[in-house]
């Protein structure tokens, strides 16, 4: 058993195939057998902890993520337990993606990093910039100048697609 | 979400912010680049933009570029002598406005139609070598061949694009809305040589224009070696009179679904992914799996068992074709080519090829690169 303790004090005790999906954990409980003191992670909340420790629950017996070389397309990586309850499970409040987002990036969970990441993709496809904006809440941080710039940025977006 | 809280997306480390826009197609991320400044920086001015484009472009189904070849068998992109660096924005923008422009030909400008032709021939041109090997699972065809021939049958592009660039030579002239330029009708044909043949190619009416240019003598002339070339003594192919060859021969070597004879269109021609002899599949070189580029002669792969073939039509219905068509500048008179008592033939030996020298054909100068 691996045992955590995270940034709000709440202490989290895991079977070892479920907490090594972590590649932090992994590294830090490093040779195995059982842990005297909880390892802290104060990089993530018990909220989040949850969600996380829930989704590698259900990816425990998951065969090992092979390596895929970089530039390999999007289309032929290998989307690795990407179902049904992987798509339910990350429909979350914004708030809580960005948290599990950083999370998975913070404990090395990277089919998880993948998935949030998809996620907010997902989000942003075929919307307006200002949907975009509406969306994730973005300000509009343009001057005058920049503006007239955009203008040229949004001929130009225009342009691929009109 | 409250309205006062900072933006949670634009805290994101860059490598998350950069794994999020590799997931996104070219034209989401210009909707993204235009919602903040932050945004946009990172996406055009950012010394990290390169990467980020290099990454999207990679992330595309094409080739990458450092890995193709040109025409003349040399490195596309030579990254160790070359000191020019790959404008991956550049390129993949004016991929993305060709596949825009390709599902939807009703808005193409006059002005880019020439760049959206180069750049698909760009892509026609320079592709990875597939190799070949006793292990079959070595083959690669070439993603920029795959996706030029996915986007292009799915979409209406020869048929309607290429309606607009037709050619003015035959008794079919279209109403058009200004006449091609000369340099696009050499773009299309091509493009079109390349892809192959297209669904309106297999009409009666169609063939018998193409029939028409093939066997029109005027076209062949000592200014171009009485060959497909340019009448301008440059050597350089005609690729409008070359598309039109293709057509004729295409005809007998690909299995059409025997609508020869109608004006009707197939509906199952060009619906079902089928790999066509003489179409895009095929402007791949074939090596040798190991071989050594800078060293093999053959670096095409050209030695070996070809099928050459021809065609021909009876010397009557050559000259009496020939007398309809007396003057250089009128448009074709084909009426005749569609008689049910025209016949061509066709003929196909087998020939043996192997390369023993290669040297470099300055009479027929091989096309520049477009960008």
């Amino acid at each position: 058993m691996v045992t955590v303790v995270v940034s709000d004090g709440v202490t989290f005790t895991m079977e070892q195939d479920v907490a090594f999906q972590c590649g932090l954990i992994a590294d830090f409980a490093g040779g195995g057998g059982d842990q005297e003191e909880p390892i802290p992670i104060q990089a993530v909340n018990s909220t989040v902890m949850r969600k996380v420790i829930e989704y590698c629950e259900h990816h425990r017996n998951d065969p090992p993520q092979p390596e895929v070389p970089e530039g390999t397309p999007l289309e032929r990586k290998d989307r690795r337990g990407r179902d049904a309850w992987d798509k339910q499970f990350i429909q979350v409040e914004q708030e809580l993606l960005f948290e599990i987002i950083l999370a998975a990036n913070y404990l090395n969970i990277k089919p998880l990093l993948d998935l949030g990441c998809s996620q907010v993709a997902e989000m942003m496809k075929g919307k307006t910039p200002a949907e975009i904006q509406q969306m994730f809440n973005i300000v509009n941080g343009f001057t005058a100048d920049e503006e007239a710039q955009n203008g040229e940025g949004e001929e130009k977006a225009r342009n691929l697609n009109s | 979400m409250s309205s006062v809280r900072p933006s949670r997306i634009l805290n994101l480390p860059s490598e998350i912010l950069e794994q999020i826009i590799l997931e996104l197609d070219p034209l989401h991320i210009a909707s993204l680049s235009h919602t903040c400044t932050d945004f946009a920086t990172f996406i055009y001015y950012d010394q990290g933009s390169h990467y980020l484009w290099r990454n999207l472009y990679l992330a595309q189904l094409l080739d990458d570029p450092k890995s193709s070849l040109t025409r003349l068998g040399f490195p596309h992109y030579d990254s160790q002598h070359s000191t020019i660096s790959i404008d991956w924005m550049g390129r993949l923008q004016r991929i993305i406005r060709a596949r825009t422009v390709i599902r939807n030909p009703d808005l193409c400008r006059e002005s880019e139609r020439c760049t959206v032709m180069k750049t698909l021939l760009e892509l026609v041109r320079n592709t990875p070598p597939s190799m070949i090997s006793s292990n079959s699972a070595d083959d690669r065809l070439s993603s920029n061949l795959g996706w030029l021939a996915g986007t292009l049958r799915s979409g209406t592009f020869f048929d309607s694009f290429a309606s607009h660039i037709a050619t003015p030579n035959t008794v079919f002239v279209p109403v058009t809305p200004s006449q091609p330029s000369f340099e696009e009708r050499q773009l299309l044909g091509e493009l079109r040589t390349h892809f192959g043949l297209t669904r309106a190619d297999l009409t009666a009416r169609k063939r018998a224009e193409s029939r028409g240019v093939v066997y029109a003598m005027r076209n062949y002339r000592a200014s171009n070696g009485y060959g497909p070339y340019l009448r301008d003594r440059s050597g350089r192919v005609d690729w409008e009179l070359m598309d039109r060859i293709h057509h004729v021969m295409s005809m007998h070597i690909v299995p059409t679904p025997g609508i020869d004879e109608e004006e009707s269109e197939s509906g199952d021609f060009a619906d079902t992914y089928t790999i066509y002899p003489m179409s895009l599949p095929f402007c791949q070189s074939e090596i040798r799996s190991g071989t050594d580029l800078s060293e093999v002669e053959d670096w095409a792969g050209i030695s070996g068992s070809w099928e050459c073939s021809f065609c021909f039509v009876d010397h009557r219905w050559l000259i009496l074709y020939n007398n309809f068509n007396l003057s250089d500048d009128d448009p074709l008179q084909t009426a005749l080519l569609l008689d049910p008592d025209f016949q061509e033939a066709h003929r196909t030996i087998h020939v043996q090829i192997s390369v023993t020298s290669v040297e470099e054909d300055v009479a027929h100068p091989a096309p520049e690169d477009p960008f």
